[in-house]
């Protein structure tokens, strides 16, 4: 096959970045096949930074081989002879073994010089991140790679003309890599035999949260939500019931009941606020407060925040200082306006991704659960009964047998009473910890 | 007959390492001939593991999950005996299998071992 060969069986497979932007790989491929120059490279995205997320470590870890042949092809696609892939460092085991598929793919003459006998050579070689979750953006990715902190660069130029040391450059998440083998022995069309009309093949989520069976998804685009959440994953856990599910981590959306028959599709998912992802599917129930989760990954986004550009730097600490007010029963009128006008402000200003998409998981809890944020906001009430200062814990007296095992387990001392009597909680000394909760055989420990 | 210890971070997480670890010294000690020891990665299916994947002669695969150190001991003896039955507990549910079968693996297929 030529390089154009290659081309146009991933032009017809349909292939879509599974990173979570979705943009054409065949495009990208070609762009920086038809740039100029002999000096090119082929870099691998294995920063996954999503926290749920990781579906590329079981890739990298089970199969890295069917890594470095789509790496290959992709290298030989586009005329580089030089393979980089970037692995965060917190992935030890992945990072191990691809150096021993490295090292005996080169012995079999899988890599280097004259591969298989032809005349293609390339190496390929592994740089670890450094715990930044910006450098799973292409850009700051290659700043790292360059030595630098990690900061996105504006685009235009794309990485397909200017990217690693300003030449061009091909920048793709592991998946996107670990599909193409497949593509190139079935050839395109059978892998655009399944999924959608825009959003062709499967995808690999990693599902997990309050899920009977939680693991790795790999299914074909089109697969409703509630299939993948009801019939693969088993339902909720405890049989509770379920509330939202969140789509691609901290620069996604939650995805409601009603929704749930939405079809995995890019266009499809982006309908509902929220985003395809990286592939992160984290299912919540009843218990969990969608505030509190807003927060959380939104605490996440700010820390990241590499700090170039003001609104995202600054706007995600505004937000955040806004939630943790309502979560903690001190919301004000005109907070959830405040909320949306900084959401908009950051998306509009923010150089990359991470800022662009920081607000997400805000914007879609405050179109679907709204009546959440008002409960906090107007009544200092928390409906599933997470946020720690606005719940109180109690013992119903009815159900207390007076057995001393709460008390027993109380890290602050605040359950006191006599043996055979019903005890008390204090409310002041009281930590909502739950120990009691779980050491209780009666179920006598209520939260409201 | 070959034994495959599924050892991606999940795996090692939830105990494979111990698993694995036991039934490599049941293995050397007594050297049932026949019997290959194995790691493989993590095949998605992480609210199992660890997992104890088993081919007999034939080439049948019989999938053991939530395996702990001590079902270990239990797997060397059904080996060793030649009767698998006793497994029978460890056996993954058709419930979970669906788990499984219900995909369509590209990205993250998983090849069946070549090697005997």
């Amino acid at each position: 096959m030529t390089q154009d060969d290659v081309i146009e069986q991933i032009d017809i497979s349909g292939l879509r970045g599974r990173g979570g932007a979705g943009f054409s790989t065949a495009f990208k491929w070609r762009a920086a096949k038809n740039s100029e120059g002999d000096e090119k490279y082929l870099i691998c995205n294995a920063d996954e930074g999503d926290p749920g997320a990781f579906m590329d470590r079981a890739v990298i870890e089970g199969d890295p081989h069917n890594l470095i042949e789509g790496m290959l092809i992709g290298a030989y696609a586009i005329g580089a002879s030089t393979a980089i892939v970037y692995v965060r460092a917190e992935y030890p085991l992945a990072i191990v073994r691809l150096e021993k598929a490295i090292k005996d793919a080169t012995e079999r003459g899988f890599l280097g010089d004259n591969i298989m006998g032809s005349d293609f050579s390339c190496v390929l070689r592994i740089k670890a991140g450094a715990g930044a979750f910006v450098c799973g953006e292409e850009t700051a990715l290659i700043e790292s790679l360059e030595g630098k902190r990690g900061m996105p660069r504006l685009k235009p130029p794309f990485p397909a003309q200017s990217g690693y040391w300003f030449k061009p450059s091909n920048i793709n998440n592991v998946e996107t890599y670990a599909n193409v083998p497949w593509i190139i022995n079935n050839g395109g069309a059978a892998f655009a035999a399944m999924g959608t009309e825009q959003s062709k093949g499967t995808k690999v989520f990693a599902l997990s949260g309050k899920i009977k069976r939680g693991g790795l998804v790999e299914i074909p685009m089109g697969t409703t939500l509630r299939d993948v959440i009801f019939d693969i994953g088993g339902g909720i856990r405890n049989d509770k019931e379920f509330k939202a599910v969140q789509l691609g981590g901290p620069s996604g959306g939650c995805v409601p009941k009603e929704k749930l028959d939405t079809v995995i599709d890019y266009a499809e998912l982006g309908k509902t606020g929220a985003i395809m992802g990286s592939g992160g599917m984290v299912v919540m129930d009843e218990s969990t407060c969608m505030v509190s989760m807003a927060k959380f990954f939104l605490d996440f986004t700010a820390k990241e925040s590499c700090g170039k550009c003001v609104h995202c730097r600054l706007g995600t600490k505004r937000m955040l200082e806004v939630l943790d007010r309502i979560v903690k029963g001190k919301g004000e009128e005109g907070d959830i306006e405040k909320l949306e006008e900084l959401c908009y402000a950051i998306k509009d200003g923010a150089l990359c991704g991470l800022g662009q998409t920081a607000p997400n998981p805000v914007l879609t809890t405050i179109r679907y659960f709204r009546d959440e944020f008002e409960a906090h906001i107007k009544e200092q009430r928390c409906p599933a009964g997470e946020c720690r200062d606005l719940i109180t814990y109690s013992i119903n007296k009815d159900k207390c047998v007076g057995c001393s095992a709460c008390a027993r387990q109380c890290p602050a001392d605040a359950i006191t009473g006599e043996l055979k009597s019903p005890f008390t909680i204090d409310p002041d000394l009281c930590v909502k910890c739950g120990n009691c909760i779980t050491a209780c055989r009666f179920g006598a420990v209520e939260v409201h | 007959m070959k034994l495959v210890v599924g050892e991606g971070s999940c795996g090692l997480a939830a105990g494979a390492g111990a698993v694995y670890e036991r039934l490599d010294t049941l293995l050397k000690e007594n050297n049932p001939s026949g019997v290959v020891l194995d790691i493989t990665g993590c095949n998605g299916m992480c609210f199992l593991e660890p997992i104890v994947d088993l081919y007999d002669d034939e080439g049948t695969l019989h999938r053991y999950v939530k395996v702990t150190e001590k079902d270990a001991d239990d797997i060397y003896a059904a080996v060793s005996a030649g009767d698998l039955s006793s497994l029978d507990r460890l056996g993954i549910t058709p419930d979970d299998a669906h788990f499984l079968e219900a995909q369509t693996r590209v990205a993250t297929a998983t090849r069946p071992s070549r090697r005997s």
